[in-house]
C-alpha cells in the first residue's frame, strides 16, 4: 500500500528545538547533531511509551497520598484540624460556597484524573496499533495538555493561604504533606504529556492499515 | 532541492513542502490541522514593548501586596515570592520550589529572553548564545502559571472575605497586566527569523 511522505519514512528529521529539517546520516552508528542549533537529532521521542507509561504510573502512585493526606492544617485557639483535598471541596460546599467548591473540585480531581486516563488511552491504543480516527486522539491529546497546568491550582492556592493566615485573632494555616504529593503529580503528568509522541499515533495507525 | 525547503508536521509527521504564504497566512497540517509555519508580520517592536511592560509589571507584582488580610489589627500580606518564602520557611521546600519555578522562573526567563534576543536584533548585532537562548524559552513556556495562581489568589479571597478584611493590593493588578503582557508575547514573538539567522554549520 502507498507509504505516507512522513520525515522518517523519508529519512529525514525535523530537529524538534529549531525546526530544520536535517537528513539522517546512514549508517545510523553515532548520534546525529542539528546542523543549526546542535541539539542531538531523534526521529521520535526515545522510549517515549515506555517513559510516558513510567510516569503515568507514578503520577497514579502519588495521587492517593495526595488525596489520603491532608493538604492544610488550619490551627484555631489551640485546636488543629487537618484538612484533605476532598475535605476541603466538602467544607466548601457545606459552608454553600458551591463555585469554589466545584472550581476546587474540577481543578484538583477532574483534570488530573482525566488526564491521566486519557494518557491511558492513547498510549494503549498507540500500543496496540489502532487506526481509530487518528486525527481526534491527536485533538483529545492537545486538550488535555491545555487543561493540564489548571491543576496546580490547589498547590497555588495553599501557598496563597499558607502566606497570608498566619496567626492573629483568625487562624493560622500551615502547608501538610500533601501538598508535596500534589504538586509532584502535576508534575510528573506535565511531563508526561511531554514525553508522549503524538507521531506515534499516526505512526501506528498508518501501519495497520498495512 | 534540499530538505531546507520542507518540513515535517510537528504532530504527525508527514512532510510538506513550504510555499509562500501571504501575510499573516497560516499554514496547517493537511492531515492532523497541526500549525506548520505562518507568514508573521514583524511585530518585534511589540514583543519587544510587551516584554518591558511585563519586566516592570513583574516587580510591581512581587513589591507590592497581591492580597492584604487585616484581622483586629494585624495585617499580613502575600505577594508570589513571599508565598515562596512562607512555604521554605515551614519546611516545605519542594512545594515552594515548584511555586517559585513555575511563578517566578519560568516566566521571568519568557520576558527576559524576549529581550535578550530581540534587543540586540533591533541594534543590529546578533546575540551570544541564541540558539541557547531560544530552546530555554521554548521549554519555560508550557511552565509558565502565573494566571493559575492569580485564580488561586481570587479563591482565597472570595474564601477568606467572609471571615476578614480583605483588601486586593497593587499587586494583584500588576498581576493581571502580566498575565495580558506575556500573554501578547506569546502571540506576537516569533522565532523563526531569529532561527533562520544562525548558520548551519556543516560538520
Amino acid at each position: 500500500m502507498s507509504v505516507p511522505p512522513t520525515a522518517m519514512h523519508l529519512g529525514l528529521v525535523e530537529c524538534r528545538h529549531c525546526g530544520l529539517l536535517s537528513r539522517l546520516p546512514r549508517p545510523a552508528a553515532r548520534r546525529a547533531h542539528c546542523a543549526r542549533c546542535g541539539s542531538v537529532l531523534l526521529g521520535r521521542i526515545p522510549r517515549s511509551v515506555a517513559r510516558t507509561w513510567g510516569l503515568v504510573i507514578a503520577a497514579f502512585l502519588l495521587y492517593v497520598p495526595a488525596n489520603v493526606l491532608p493538604i492544610l492544617r488550619t490551627t484555631q485557639l489551640g485546636q488543629t484540624d487537618s484538612n484533605t483535598i476532598l475535605g476541603g471541596v466538602a467544607y466548601f460546599i457545606d459552608s454553600g460556597d458551591l463555585l469554589l467548591a466545584a472550581v476546587i473540585f474540577i481543578a484538583s480531581i477532574v483534570v488530573p484524573v482525566t488526564k491521566l486516563l486519557v494518557l491511558c488511552y492513547l498510549l494503549v491504543s498507540v500500543q496496540r496499533r489502532s487506526a481509530w480516527r487518528p486525527k481526534d486522539r491527536t485533538r483529545l491529546f492537545r486538550m488535555i495538555e491545555l487543561i493540564g497546568p489548571w491543576s496546580m491550582l490547589d498547590v497555588f492556592v495553599v501557598a496563597v493561604m499558607v502566606a497570608l493566615v498566619q496567626a492573629g485573632a483568625l487562624a493560622t494555616i500551615q502547608a501538610a504533606p500533601a501538598a508535596l504529593f500534589f504538586a509532584a503529580v502535576v508534575m510528573l503528568t506535565m511531563v508526561a504529556a511531554m514525553t508522549f509522541d503524538t507521531r506515534l499515533i499516526w505512526d501506528r495507525a498508518e501501519s495497520g492499515h498495512g | 532541492m534540499g530538505p531546507a525547503n520542507y518540513v515535517a508536521c510537528r504532530e504527525c509527521d508527514l512532510l510538506h513542502r513550504c510555499t509562500s504564504l501571504p501575510e499573516g497566512g497560516v499554514a496547517h497540517c493537511c492531515r492532523c490541522g497541526a500549525v506548520l509555519y505562518a507568514h508573521r508580520r514583524d511585530r518585534t517592536n511589540q514583543t519587544i514593548a510587551w516584554a518591558l511592560t511585563g519586566v516592570i509589571l513583574f516587580i510591581i507584582a512581587n513589591t507590592f501586596p497581591v492580597l492584604s488580610i487585616d484581622v483586629q489589627g494585624t495585617s499580613k500580606q502575600v505577594t508570589l515570592i513571599s508565598s515562596v518564602g512562607e512555604l521554605y520557611a515551614q519546611r516545605r521546600p519542594v512545594v515552594a520550589g515548584v511555586v517559585l519555578f513555575t511563578g517566578v522562573i519560568a516566566p521571568l526567563t519568557m520576558l527576559l529572553g524576549a529581550l535578550y534576543v530581540l534587543l540586540p536584533v533591533r541594534f543590529g548585532r546578533p546575540p551570544l548564545h541564541l540558539s541557547q537562548v531560544l530552546r530555554l524559552m521554548q521549554a519555560a513556556r508550557p511552565w509558565n502559571m502565573i494566571s493559575i495562581f492569580l485564580l488561586a489568589v481570587l479563591v482565597s479571597l472570595t474564601k477568606l472575605a467572609s471571615m476578614a478584611d480583605v483588601v486586593l493590593g497593587t499587586g494583584l493588578w500588576a498581576m493581571a497586566g502580566l498575565i495580558v503582557a506575556l500573554a501578547a508575547i506569546d502571540a506576537t514573538f516569533d522565532p523563526e527569523p531569529l532561527w533562520a539567522r544562525i548558520e548551519p554549520v556543516s560538520t
